[in-house]
């Protein structure tokens, strides 16, 4: 997070000098070896659009065309109208948002005393939040299995909200506590000394400061949310609050599969997503990095 | 919980104005709500699966990892499995991430463009590169035995290969997809190390006369080392217990020739109803990540001081 404070205050390094240093690489052999790692990168996405865009004749015949002989919208329709995607989405929203909202609220508030205080256990508790950040899902998701059967809570938002708080929770708290120690304490310290609450302090001076972190927070939060998969496999058995993800993975049929139906509802789970990533890819990268890198 | 260090000091001073010092509660009001979740979402569940393990048909006991460990040959064939996948995994996205950061740390026209484009794979929904991945690699209408095809791989009369229908391809197909989906966050990690290396020193060593080989050696490979062990021990921890990859693109099969530890768990709890049998595979996987686990936290917490 050190360079999304960075940003605010002033100028950003403008990438370090190459290890190449005087000798130069002639600049088309730089330009063909970026393509050569480009052209993989991106055919799974130019692959994704295509074969959503034909008709699920032509994804089932020999050879293979690269683009669709017959262009049609078929797939986006089918998906909607048919298979009630709209639904996996709306799902999707609700549980990610709810989730991020939630996460956000409680890390800030605690964030900022973790950022601010010394206390026992600190280092401890820090520990496992960051290990509870990348905990093996696979394993969690058997006591929640068993939890939502006993409480009635299988095929309802809470359940999903609450398990995705599991990596959500301690995803934020861990960034805002990045973000909040790098604001001076001698704004804090001021207010207090003129009387304040610390309460007060975070409220009408850092937490302002912090708006910023705030949404990054939110938006590193939500995509990760979205792109879950194993709680929404295991907690949903109905489409009522099935999300996205499942709802992809489950289009692959036993015996044959409908690929441009698969590859549509792929595009289309993918399309929220990619919108923020392309609006926001700054402040992400920056939060991505933050903490691992303090240069 | 005893406050100290410059929080100390100020409730000192605001103490002397109020009298009443009442300032060892702030930090865990502030504290406590974040910590509660934890306990009450991750501490308990994961409490409650530890219990479970000692229980099996026979009754309380160790039944359960003596299972495991000795009888269960699959448990070993998913241990393979899984640090075979992990290992290629992260050797893959490594180095791909380092080439391509390297490239990208060059002055080069659409440079902003290209971080993006190469960041896009990460962004993806965990199942779309699996699904994406088992289209390609489709051994009847998959666009790579196409390709194969074209450029006369296969001649007319080859029948293609089924890459995830059989034993002996379908582990490696699911790391290819794992590479594509892992290196666009290792290429950021490594091009914001390389972006920190301080460009005098680059300068200083050229004027010393140090070949272009010997200042990657003596200056670029030193100075990446930190970042380097946080992002392969991250890349590491993320494919041992990857599910999603694995479970769109082969489910484990054919044969069990792809099933890897976090498939095997999701089989015997939802499949074969054994949900205390998974959560003995379960707690042995987290033994398993102890390691990497611990080393990521002493490094992350270090440069956190």
């Amino acid at each position: 997070m050190a360079t999304l404070a960075n940003e605010r205050t002033g100028k950003r390094r403008r990438g370090g000098a190459s290890w190449l240093g005087k000798v130069r690489l002639s600049l088309g052999l730089k330009m063909v070896l970026v393509l050569i790692f480009l052209i993989p990168t991106l055919f799974p996405m130019f692959w994704i659009i295509v074969s959503s865009l034909k008709t699920n004749l032509e994804t089932h015949t020999v050879p293979v065309t690269f683009l669709p002989k017959n262009w049609t919208l078929y797939a986006y329709h089918e998906i909607f109208e048919r298979r009630n995607f709209a639904r996996y989405m709306t799902n999707a929203m609700v549980v990610s948002l709810a989730t991020t909202l939630w996460g956000v609220l409680v890390a800030a508030w605690s964030g900022y005393g973790f950022a601010r205080y010394d206390f026992r256990f600190k280092p401890a508790i820090m520990a496992f939040v960051l290990i509870a950040q990348s905990f093996p899902r696979i394993l969690l998701v058997i006591p929640y299995f068993q939890m939502a059967n006993t409480f009635h809570l299988k095929d309802t938002y809470i359940a999903l909200i609450l398990a995705y708080s599991t990596f959500i929770q301690p995803l934020c708290l861990w960034i805002m506590k990045e973000y909040f120690e790098q604001i001076p304490r001698e704004l804090d310290e001021a207010a207090l000394v003129d009387g304040a609450s610390p309460y007060r302090a975070f409220w009408d001076i850092i937490l302002p400061l912090a708006r910023p972190a705030l949404g990054a927070t939110a938006i590193i939060g939500f995509l990760t949310a979205w792109n879950e998969y194993e709680f929404a496999l295991v907690l949903t058995s109905t489409e009522k609050v099935r999300t996205i993800s499942v709802a992809v993975a489950s289009f692959i049929g036993e015996f044959t599969t409908e690929w441009n139906l698969v590859m549509a509802a792929a595009a289309v789970g993918t399309l929220p997503v990619a919108i923020i990533f392309l609006f926001f890819q700054r402040q992400l990268m920056q939060g991505l990095t933050g903490g691992a890198v303090k240069g | 919980m005893s406050v100290t260090g410059r929080a100390a000091t100020v409730s000192e001073r605001t103490s002397v104005r109020r009298s009443k010092p009442k300032t060892r509660i702030h930090p865990f009001l502030f504290v406590a709500p974040s910590v509660l979740m934890l306990a009450l979402l991750l501490v308990l569940p994961i409490g409650q699966a530890f219990l479970r393990t000692f229980l099996s048909d026979a009754g309380w006991g160790m039944d359960n990892y003596v299972r495991a460990v000795r009888d269960d040959h699959l448990a070993r064939l998913a241990l393979r499995h899984t640090f075979l996948f992990a290992f290629f995994s992260v050797v893959g996205q490594y180095l791909i991430g380092f080439a391509v950061a390297l490239l990208l740390n060059e002055r080069l026209p659409f440079r902003g463009m290209f971080r993006v484009l190469f960041l896009l794979p990460w962004m993806f929904p965990a199942v779309v590169p699996g699904i994406t991945w088992r289209w390609i690699f489709d051994g009847l209408f998959g666009v790579l035995n196409e390709v194969l095809y074209r450029v006369h791989y296969y001649d007319q009369t080859d029948i293609p290969t089924a890459w995830l229908g059989q034993t002996s391809t379908a582990l490696a197909a699911t790391v290819v997809a794992n590479v594509w989906r892992g290196f666009p966050f290792m290429m950021v990690l490594l091009l914001a190390g390389l972006q920190a290396v301080n460009g005098e020193l680059y300068e200083a060593a050229s004027v010393d006369g140090a070949s272009r080989l010997q200042r990657f050696r003596d200056i670029t490979v030193p100075a990446m080392r930190g970042i380097s062990m946080v992002a392969i021990l991250l890349a590491w921890i993320g494919s041992f217990m990857n599910f999603a990859i694995v479970q769109v693109m082969t489910a484990g099969g054919p044969a069990n020739a792809s099933e890897v530890f976090a498939t095997l768990i999701y089989k015997n709890a939802f499949l074969y109803a054994d949900a205390n049998y998974a959560a003995t595979l379960g707690i042995l996987l987290l033994l398993l990540l102890m390691i990497p686990g611990g080393l990521y936290v002493r490094q992350t917490m270090r440069s956190n001081r």
